[in-house]
Order: C-alpha cells, then sequence, then structure tokens
C-alpha cells in the first residue's frame, strides 16, 4: 500500500469579524481572545472535517502576517522598512529596527497551546525564517548594536521558537522561506540567496538530525492578494541552495508554475535521499478549486520524477499569509484542502494498484 | 531616481550588507564548527585509542572476556574468548549469548546445568556471578560476570572466563605432592622408630607400594635354601598372602635376580615384553593364576655394607604405570629402609649383648649377695670363734698372770707359769692377727689417726719383745735419729706393725744373733728398718713375703710356727698409712732386713693428742691398786671367768657380788646397789646387751646410772660400738688383763662415787 503524505502550509483566511476587530486595537489585546479562540476553533473543526491528516490552527493570531508576527508592535520596530512589490502591484512594507538588542515579542509556539486545546489531529506549526527577519536590520548600522550581535540575537530568537514548539509537541515546525526566490530577483549573483541559505543553516545546525528530520522549509513566489512577489524569478536558480538547507522536509510550491515537469526534474536533480519533498498540489491564488482528480493527476505527475518514498503533497502558499488578506474565502481554502487530500489519496491508490 | 528604485536599492543594501554579516557569522560559526570538529576528532582519536589499549587491554589478558547488552546481544569479546571455547569467530557474530551459550555447552561435562545456570543469570539478574566449569575434555574454566552499569543504569553483563586447568593441575600435582611427602616423612618416622624387622619391613613395603601407585608391593628377603637360590616372601601389600603362598618360593630369574643381585632398579611400562621375561621353565612367566602383572617396578636393598638385604618389587595390571618419579621415591624408601634395617639389626644385636650382660649382671649380683652373706658369715663365725678361743685363754692367761705374781721363787714353776702365759698370748695374737686379717680385707679396720712419735712406738714394741730376745740370748738394739719427727698415724697399729717385725726378726734369728733397729729420716719420709742376722730369705720368696698365709716354709714341719698373716697385716696397715714396706735379704743364711717407710706429718697441723692410754707394755710392772670401797657386780655365765674377776677384783680388795644370768645381775643390781657393774656379753637367753639396756631404764635411785664394764670376749670394733651404745661406759676384750681391769673398775668407781684418781 503506497502512502502519501499530506499537509498544509499553513494560513487560512480569518474570519472578517476578527479581521475588523484586530484592525481597532493591538493585536494582542487581551479582549481580542475570545474572538481569536472562535476563529481557531472553528478553522481547527473545519480542517480536520478536510480529512486532511495534519492541520494547522489557520494563523489566526498571526499578526499582521507571517513574516512580522513575532515582532509586531515591539517600541524598536519603525513602520518604514523596505517594501516587497507584489505582481498586483501593492507592496507590503516591512518595519525596520531601530535599536537593539533584538527580541521576538510572540513566539509561535504560543499558537500552538491554544490549537492543541481543540484539535484531535497533529498540528504543524509554520515559523518565519531567520533569513527573512534578518532584512529587518536596516541598510545604515545601528549605534551601539552591531549588525553581527543582531544575526546572533536572531538565530538565537529563531532557535527559541522553533525548540519551543518542538517541545510542544508540534508534528512538524516549518520554517517559511519564501524570500528565496526574492534573493535572487534582488541579487541575481546569487549571493543573497547563499547568504539566507548559510543564515538558515546556521539556525539548522543548532538542532539535532532527530530534531532536524520534524523541520521542514516552505518556499513559494510569495502570495498575497492572488498575486505574488517573485514568481518570475527561475525555480532552477534556487532550488539547487534551497536543498542545502539541514532539514528533512521542504514544502515547495508546484501548483501554480507554469512547467512543472521541469521544475519536477530540478527537485529530482538536487533532492537528497534523506529528504522529503512536499510539492503544492493545490494554488491558493487561483481561484479555481481543483478537483481531487486534478490534484491525483499533478500528484502521480510527480510520482513520475520523484520517488514515492520521498513524495508528500501540500497547499503552494497559505491561504492568507497576510491577516487582512480576503480574497480567498475560508469555504475555498477548505475546499482546496479537501481536494489536495482526496487527490493524494486517489493518487496513491492508483501508485499502489500500479505496483 | 524613482521611489521604487529607491526602494529596491534599499532593499538590496540591506541585503547585502546583511549577507556579508551572515557570512561573518558563517565564518565564525564554520571556526566553531571546526573547532569542534577538531576537538571533536582529538576526543574520536582518544576515544578511538582509548578503544585500542582497550581492545589491546582486553587481547592481552589471559582471560576470555565477553560483554553482551541488555538483550543478551554480544557487543564485546576477545580472542581469548573464543580460543577458550574454541570457536569461530562467525559464532559470535551471529547469535546472542544464548546461542553461544547452546554452541558450547556439548563442551561441557554437564551441559544442560551449564545452560540451567545461564538462564538463572539471565532470569534474576544478579549483580556478579562465579561458578566453576568443568569440561568434558579434563579443562577447568572459572567463569565470573559482572552486571555493567552505565551512569546507574544496567546496559548488560561482562562474562569473563579463565583457564584454571594448569592451576587446578598444579593444585593436584601439589596436594599430590604433599601427600607423597607427607607418605615419605610419615615413612622416614616410622621405620626409623622401628626397631622389629618384621614390623618394619611391612611399614617399608605398604609405604612403597603407595608411593609407586602398584596395585600390590612385596619385600622379598635373601634367604637361600639347599639349591642355593630360592627367595623367601617376607612382607606383602596390597595382596593377601595367600595369593603368592601357593606358589611356592619365587625363583632366581632373569627378571627377579638382577635385583637380588644388587644391580639396580628395574623399571619396565610392560614386563612382559621384556627380553628377560618368560626365559626359565617351567612357568615361562607367571605360574597360572598369578596376580596379573604388567607394569614391573623392582629395587635392590642394600645395606650400608654392600650386602644385598633385599628387594621391593611392585606390580599393576595396567601398562606404563610407574613414572620415574616413583621409581626415584621407591629408591629412596629403600635407602631409608636399608639403614632402618641395619638399625633393627644393630638394635637386636645390641639387645641381645645387653640381655646377656643383664643376664650377667643378675648372676654376678646373685654372687655378691652370696659372697656378703657368706661374708656375713665368716664375719659372724669369727666373731664366735675369736669369743669361743678367747673365753678359755682368758681363764688361762690370768692365772698364769696371777700366779706368775705370786710365785715365790720356784724357777720351774715360774718357768712352767712364764710358757703357759707366753703361749696363751701367742695364742691371743694369733687370734688378734686373724681378726685383724679379716677386717683389713672387708676394710673394716679403722685408724685413730694422731700425732704419734715413732721413737715412743719403737720403744714398746722393743720393751714387748725384749722377754723372747732375751730368752733366745738375741742382741737387739735399737738405733733412734732425734731429727726424724712424728708421723700421722695410729699408735697402737704401728707399734703392732713394729711389734710385728721385731717378732718375726727374734722368730728367724738364731740364739746368739742380733736384731737391730732403726729409725731416721729419709727426705720427706720416715723409714723403720728392722734388721736381722737370721736365716734370711730365698730370692725367690721375697716377692711373695707380704702376701696372706705365705711362709717360706709351708711343710708340717716347718720350724717356724704362725699363720703366716703378720707380714701381710703389717703391710696392709702401712699401706694404709699412705706408706710402704720392702724387705730385702742377701740370700738364706744372710738375714733380712724389712723396711717401713711413713710420710712425716705437715708441718702446720692440728696440737698433738697424745693417745690416752699410750703404748701397751707387757708384761707391765706390776702395780698395786686398791680397790677397798668398790663394790662390783660381775655377771657372766661361765663359772671359770667369774671366778677369776673375782679373784683378781678381791684381791685388789674389792667387794665382788657375782651373778650367773643377765635376770640374777639385774636383780643384784637393784638390791645391792653395787659401785661398778662388770657384764659379759654373750650369755644364753637374755645377753649383756639387754641388761644394760634394762639397767639404763631404771632410775638412779634404782641403780639406772650404775658405770658399766662389758667385759667380752666379742672383740671386734663393732661389738666395742654396740657395748658403748647399749649403755656401758668401758668395753674391755677378754683375755682379760687383770690390771687393766682394775684400773678401769678403778677408774668407773672413782668417776661415780667420787673415789680416788688412779692412773689408766
Amino acid at each position: 500500500m503506497v502512502t502519501i503524505p499530506t499537509e498544509p502550509i499553513g494560513s487560512i483566511p480569518r474570519p472578517e469579524a476578527l479581521i475588523a476587530a484586530v484592525a481597532t486595537r493591538d493585536h494582542m489585546d487581551p479582549s481580542l481572545d475570545a474572538l481569536y479562540d472562535a476563529a481557531i476553533r472553528d478553522t481547527i473543526e473545519r480542517f480536520e472535517a478536510t480529512g486532511s491528516p495534519v492541520i494547522t490552527d489557520g494563523e489566526q493570531r498571526k499578526y499582521h502576517n507571517f513574516w512580522t508576527y513575532c515582532v509586531h508592535g515591539l517600541p524598536n520596530m519603525a513602520p518604514d522598512g523596505f517594501k516587497i512589490p507584489f505582481t498586483a502591484g501593492h507592496v507590503r512594507r516591512m518595519p525596520r529596527l531601530t535599536q537593539g538588542p533584538f527580541r521576538y515579542r510572540v513566539r509561535a509556539d504560543s499558537y500552538l497551546d491554544v490549537a492543541q486545546r481543540y484539535a484531535h489531529l497533529p498540528i504543524k506549526q509554520a515559523v518565519i525564517s531567520p533569513s527573512a527577519l534578518s532584512l529587518l536590520y536596516p541598510a545604515e548600522a545601528i549605534p551601539g548594536y552591531s549588525r553581527e550581535q543582531f544575526v546572533e540575537d536572531l538565530l538565537a530568537e529563531h532557535e527559541t521558537e522553533v525548540r519551543r514548539c518542538l517541545e510542544k509537541g508540534a508534528h512538524k515546525v516549518q520554517i517559511d522561506f519564501t524570500e528565496g526566490r526574492l534573493a535572487i530577483k534582488i541579487d541575481p549573483t546569487g549571493e543573497l540567496l547563499t547568504s539566507f541559505i548559510d543564515l538558515n543553516n546556521l539556525a539548522l545546525s543548532r538542532f539535532s538530525a532527530d530534531e532536524r528530520a520534524r523541520l521542514a522549509v516552505h518556499t513559494c513566489p510569495g502570495g498575497d492578494r492572488d498575486s505574488t512577489h517573485s514568481a518570475d524569478v527561475d525555480y532552477a536558480e534556487l532550488l539547487p541552495s534551497l536543498f542545502q538547507l539541514k532539514v528533512g522536509s521542504f514544502c515547495i510550491a508546484l501548483a501554480g508554475e507554469k512547467d512543472r515537469i521541469r521544475i519536477l526534474k530540478i527537485i529530482r536533480q538536487h533532492l537528497k535521499p534523506d529528504q522529503r519533498v512536499f510539492v503544492g498540489v493545490v494554488a491558493p491564488i487561483d481561484p479555481h478549486v481543483e478537483t481531487p482528480e486534478e490534484v491525483r493527476d499533478r500528484v502521480l505527475e510527480a510520482a513520475a520524477y520523484i520517488p514515492v518514498s520521498q513524495l508528500g503533497t501540500t497547499d503552494d502558499c497559505g491561504f492568507s499569509p497576510f491577516s487582512d488578506d480576503t480574497s480567498t474565502s475560508r469555504d475555498t481554502a477548505f475546499a482546496k484542502i479537501r481536494a489536495r487530500v482526496l487527490g493524494t489519496e486517489m493518487a496513491a491508490k492508483v501508485l499502489t494498484a500500479a505496483r | 531616481m524613482a521611489p521604487d528604485e529607491e526602494e529596491e536599492r534599499l532593499l538590496r543594501s540591506v541585503a547585502l550588507q546583511n549577507a556579508q554579516s551572515i557570512l561573518a557569522a558563517r565564518q565564525r560559526a564554520e571556526q566553531d564548527v571546526l573547532r569542534t570538529k577538531e576537538a571533536l576528532e582529538t576526543r574520536t582519536a582518544e576515544l578511538a585509542q582509548s578503544l585500542a589499549r582497550m581492545r589491546a587491554t582486553l587481547e592481552s589478558t589471559t582471560d576470555g572476556i565477553l560483554v553482551v547488552d541488555r538483550t543478551d546481544a554480544v557487543t564485546h569479546f576477545n580472542e581469548q574468548f573464543l580460543r577458550l571455547w574454541r570457536l569461530p569467530r562467525e559464532a559470535l557474530e551471529q547469535g546472542g549469548h544464548r546461542t553461544v551459550a547452546d554452541l558450547v555447552s556439548r563442551q561441557l561435562a554437564d551441559p544442560a546445568g551449564f545452560v540451567a545456570r545461564i538462564d538463572e543469570i539471565a532470569r534474576t539478574s544478579p549483580p556478579e556471578t562465579y561458578d566453576l566449569l568443568v569440561l568434558a575434555d579434563g579443562r577447568a574454566f572459572e567463569r565470573f560476570s559482572k552486571r555493567q552499569m552505565v551512569d546507574e543504569r544496567d546496559v548488560g553483563r561482562v562474562w569473563t572466563l579463565r583457564d584454571i586447568t594448569e592451576r587446578r593441575r598444579a593444585e593436584d600435582a601439589l596436594r599430590d605432592e604433599t601427600r607423597i611427602l607427607e607418605l615419605l616423612n610419615q615413612t622416614g618416622t616410622t621405620i626409623a622408630s622401628m626397631l622389629d624387622i618384621q614390623a618394619l619391613l611391612q611399614a617399608i613395603t605398604d609405604a612403597a607400594t603407595q608411593l609407586s601407585g602398584a596395585e600390590f608391593g612385596a619385600f622379598f628377603y635373601t634367604a637361600t635354601d639347599s639349591t642355593g637360590d630360592v627367595f623367601q616372601l617376607f612382607t606383602l601389600s596390597g595382596a593377601p598372602r595367600e595369593a603368592f603362598e601357593r606358589f611356592g618360593h619365587p625363583r632366581a630369574t632373569p627378571v627377579f635376580a638382577p635385583t637380588f643381585r644388587g644391580e639396580g632398579p628395574i623399571r619396565s611400562d610392560d614386563i612382559t615384553l621384556d627380553p628377560r621375561y618368560g626365559q626359565r621353565a617351567p612357568h615361562h612367566g607367571k605360574p597360572p593364576g598369578h596376580l596379573p602383572v604388567r607394569s614391573y617396578l623392582a629395587v635392590p636393598v642394600t645395606s650400608r655394607s654392600g650386602a644385598v638385604i633385599g628387594g621391593l618389587f611392585f606390580g599393576h595390571a595396567r601398562t606404563g604405570i610407574f613414572t620415574d618419579r616413583a621409581e626415584r621415591l621407591v629408591v629412596g624408601v629403600a635407602a631409608q629402609a636399608s639403614v632402618a634395617i641395619d638399625n633393627a639389626r644393630l638394635y637386636d644385636d645390641v639387645k641381645r649383648a645387653a640381655d646377656e650382660r643383664a643376664q650377667m649382671l643378675d648372676t654376678e649380683r646373685g654372687i655378691r649377695i652370696e659372697l656378703e652373706r657368706v661374708g656375713l658369715m665368716k664375719d659372724e663365725f669369727l666373731a664366735t670363734l675369736s669369743h669361743e678361743l678367747r673365753t678359755p685363754l682368758n681363764a688361762v692367761l690370768g692365772w698364769s698372770e696371777l700366779l706368775l705374781e705370786q710365785s715365790t721363787g720356784d724357777a720351774e714353776l715360774t718357768q712352767g707359769l712364764e710358757t703357759i702365759a707366753r703361749n696363751a698370748r701367742a695364742q691371743a695374737q694369733l687370734i688378734e692377727d686373724l681378726l685383724d686379717m679379716n677386717r683389713i680385707i672387708s676394710g673394716k679396720i679403722r685408724l685413730d689417726v694422731q700425732r704419734t712419735d715413732l721413737s715412743t712406738v719403737i720403744d714398746a714394741a722393743v720393751e714387748a719383745v725384749r722377754p723372747s730376745a732375751e730368752a733366745k740370748g738375741i742382741r737387739l738394739r735399737k738405733i733412734i735419729d732425734p731429727m726424724a719427727g712424728p708421723v700421722s698415724g695410729d699408735p697402737n697399729r704401728l707399734q703392732q706393725v713394729v711389734w710385728n717385725l721385731l717378732s718375726n726378726a727374734v722368730k728367724f734369728t738364731p740364739k746368739g744373733g742380733k736384731v737391730d733397729v732403726l729409725l731416721e729420716r729419709v727426705n720427706s719420709h720416715v723409714e723403720i728398718a728392722v734388721h736381722d742376722s737370721g736365716t734370711g730369705i730365698d730370692p725367690s720368696f721375697l716377692p711373695h713375703v707380704f702376701e696372706r698365709f705365705r711362709q717360706a716354709d709351708a711343710s708340717i714341719t716347718r720350724s717356724a710356727g704362725g699363720l703366716g698373716l703378720g707380714l701381710s697385716i703389717a703391710k696392709q696397715l702401712v699401706e694404709l698409712h699412705g706408706g710402704s714396706i720392702r724387705v730385702e735379704s742377701p740370700g738364706e743364711g744372710q738375714g733380712a732386713t724389712f723396711v717401713v717407710s711413713l710420710p712425716l706429718q705437715a708441718l702446720r697441723e692440728a696440737p698433738s693428742r697424745q693417745h690416752p692410754t699410750g703404748v701397751k707394755a707387757r708384761p707391765a710392772a706390776p702395780i698395786e691398786i686398791d680397790l677397798s670401797g668398790i663394790k662390783v657386780l660381775v655377771v657372766d655365765d661361765e663359772k671359770d671367768a667369774r671366778e677369776l674377776v673375782k679373784h683378781v677384783l678381791t684381791r685388789s680388795k674389792a667387794q665382788v657380788v657375782s651373778a650367773s644370768t643377765a635376770d640374777e645381775g639385774f636383780a643384784l643390781l637393784q638390791s645391792e646397789r653395787p659401785d661398778v657393774l662388770l657384764s659379759d656379753i654373750g650369755m644364753p637367753i637374755k645377753d649383756g646387751y639387754q641388761l644394760m639396756r634394762e639397767v639404763r631404764s631404771l632410775p638412779e635411785s634404782r641403780g639406772g646410772k650404775t658405770p658399766a664394764i662389758a667385759l667380752t670376749a666379742f672383740a671386734r670394733s663393732e661389738d666395742r660400738t654396740k657395748a658403748m651404745l647399749a649403755g656401758y661406759q668401758l668395753h674391755l676384750a677378754k683375755p682379760l688383763e687383770p690390771r687393766e681391769l682394775v684400773a678401769a673398775i678403778r677408774s668407773l668407781a672413782g668417776r661415780a662415787g667420787g673415789a680416788p684418781d688412779a692412773p689408766h
């Protein structure tokens, strides 16, 4: 019997009431707890209803997005960081570190605490990569707080967050590394990407092999308001470096790619024996809800290039990495997820029958 | 610049600067990694070295080591473990400990027990175990196991296997050696202490049989019969005597004979293969029914003199039993045996000699006792003889002297009386000589040694013989050296010697001859020479002059009388004084000279003690002693004696009361209360000793302290002592000298009753 694991990336669009409430006050205001809990409980119930063997809390409390949730609202953060332009024409502006020391305000394990109260299935917890957060340090050095010191603090904070999630029983901790292709875009020489890989590996090297087996890296060209920030960068420039990361699993957006076969070939070329690749079989930015059969076919397509024993399925990206993104409804998101689950099972059956 | 471009430039700037920092961080991390790696490599190298050392240690030990984890899977083992169990490496690489145990259990003497023990240890997991494993091939292992703890966690067990086969063999050998040494020691002690040859040979045979490991052993004693070649079975060990007796005596076959010739040990792993075996008819080997013998050992037993005493023979039904060591041990026992047998034989000889000597001593002791008894009888006889001879002489001499004193000029009567008195004295002297000789021979003579002036002694002796000399017309002359000096001696005995020499000289000198006595000092001696012009002495008789009962003329018709004791007594008395006596004579008819040599008295000595009685001159000039007022009680069973004494005392005016028995005397003593009691000793019914004891038991008022004189023919010194002890004050020997008796009574009466003193 062939088994193909399948798991989500993370975010599910927030209920509108929550979005509205958070917009009016600090996202950590205790008065929001009831709304958060309701959103989380509902998300988990519906997630479990999809049949997905692994769920998330839909990142209902990640504010304001998957990238800056851990530092949002800190006093040493200025809102005038650099901007990330999306193909849809809008930009998302990052905060800027104004002084040291660099510390997280929120760690993802706190989300896990709540989710575990309602969940009956294994929970995957996503955290932001150190390389993404490294962009918080401004171009000009901060007096009295060197960039090197910042990197050390960043790595320490990241390690603490991941370790806590692991210790609290997360089925898997996923490091969001959506800036990979962005790095190529910023620095076509690849030097920036290499430094990002290095930085992340520095963080990963703090964990044991067993711990790293429970870590995954997710990469995609970004997804916000049904658009990307770096889909124009060829995967071929990213993937060879990506597979240098010292983790056991990679979640790679594939459903939205134009030439999936080419990418699968690249993956096959660089995937190491002890690594598993979860390929994206549904595309959140695509308003069309994939049918299970479509998913099945994409899985079978992937299985033609990737050993089944190293193959898994996932979503191309979170369904709303930014908390205020309502371009995709919660229903669509869960429908796509259900299609991923069913399609993956169908593919497994086909592959089993083929043996 | 457009705002978008500006943003992009800013982003790139941030990113690139971050990249540099990240690079630096990576470099630091890499350096850390490098250092960690180096440290790790160092640790790894150390660990590898440690592991290598541990492995080398494991391999260097003589113990086999097996390490298992908690699941009993083998994790480590050394080559010795494989060697001890004779296992291929694959056997341990393929299975767990239980599999290995099953595999090796086949080698154990008790496979089931071995496996059961392994299971028990696995089940109970004791901290430590110890087992002794005995293998079917005779090897022995000690097996230890210890639970292995790491950080207080049970991680498995270490099994250690030690081959103790050689140690056990050594221990067994040591035990065997100790047993043999003890046996040898015991044998040595036993046979050294045994002197009975039969028991000794049995002990030797038993010990040697045990030491050799033989089934049976025998000692054949060398003995030959009339055919000259038969050996007698003497002792046997490990088999009953009947097992050999029915075969008769073993013969001097080529196998046996060399041992009896003392040609050294014969040891054979299989005697039936020996070319000397089975050569002699009729059996050509063992007779039918003989105990089976394949292994054979024979050792000769040779005495210190080299003579072959016999042989020790050992047999065993199996081949190859007797080792070189067994042979050496038996040779050692044979050597001990030979010494012990020699000793036992020697002991037998000595014992026999001792028995003979003891028997001889017994006989000798019997003879001595008999001799003593006879001697005692002789003494008693002599005492009796003396008594009986003196008693009549007492009367003869006493009366003849009394009559002489009263003779009134009848020459013939006077001559007759003198002759009677002289002969009586001569006879008394003969008796005295006999007693003296007896005293001397029996060593009972006692000298009353004192400072003695020899000139006085010589004077007295000359005066004593003068009448005899004058009667023969012999000129008697004495020449005294005034510087001669005194000697230490008994004056009476010395006077006896001189008197004897002078008497002899007078006796052997014809009428008209001459006798000279000379006293002179010669160096540290004083010499008394008595020279006569008499018959002289034949030179051939000179060496025998001083022998008892020897006289130059021993014929019945000899001219001189006497018993031939005088010179012998003189010689004995002189020698008792530390002096010597010799005789010189130019030959018969030329006279003789006797020389007495006496040592001078030392210059510083005790004051002179003159003999209280002085020398007895005989016959002395009559001295009148008045005994008037003195009552004397005379007790004597001999009437003649009573009468003589009464006459003597009455003549001196004493009042005399007589009693013929002791009892009568005892009664008269109390009724008459005499001043002096004069009693005989030898009386019938109650003797003089008993009488005196009874008297002395009386109170003074009844005469208990009456002075008493024993007048007796028992004249020996011991008789004198006995009389004194009984209570007599004086002891006078018969025949009595009237003057002496009177003087004695006078003395005693005066002492007791305050009578006037008189000279003794």
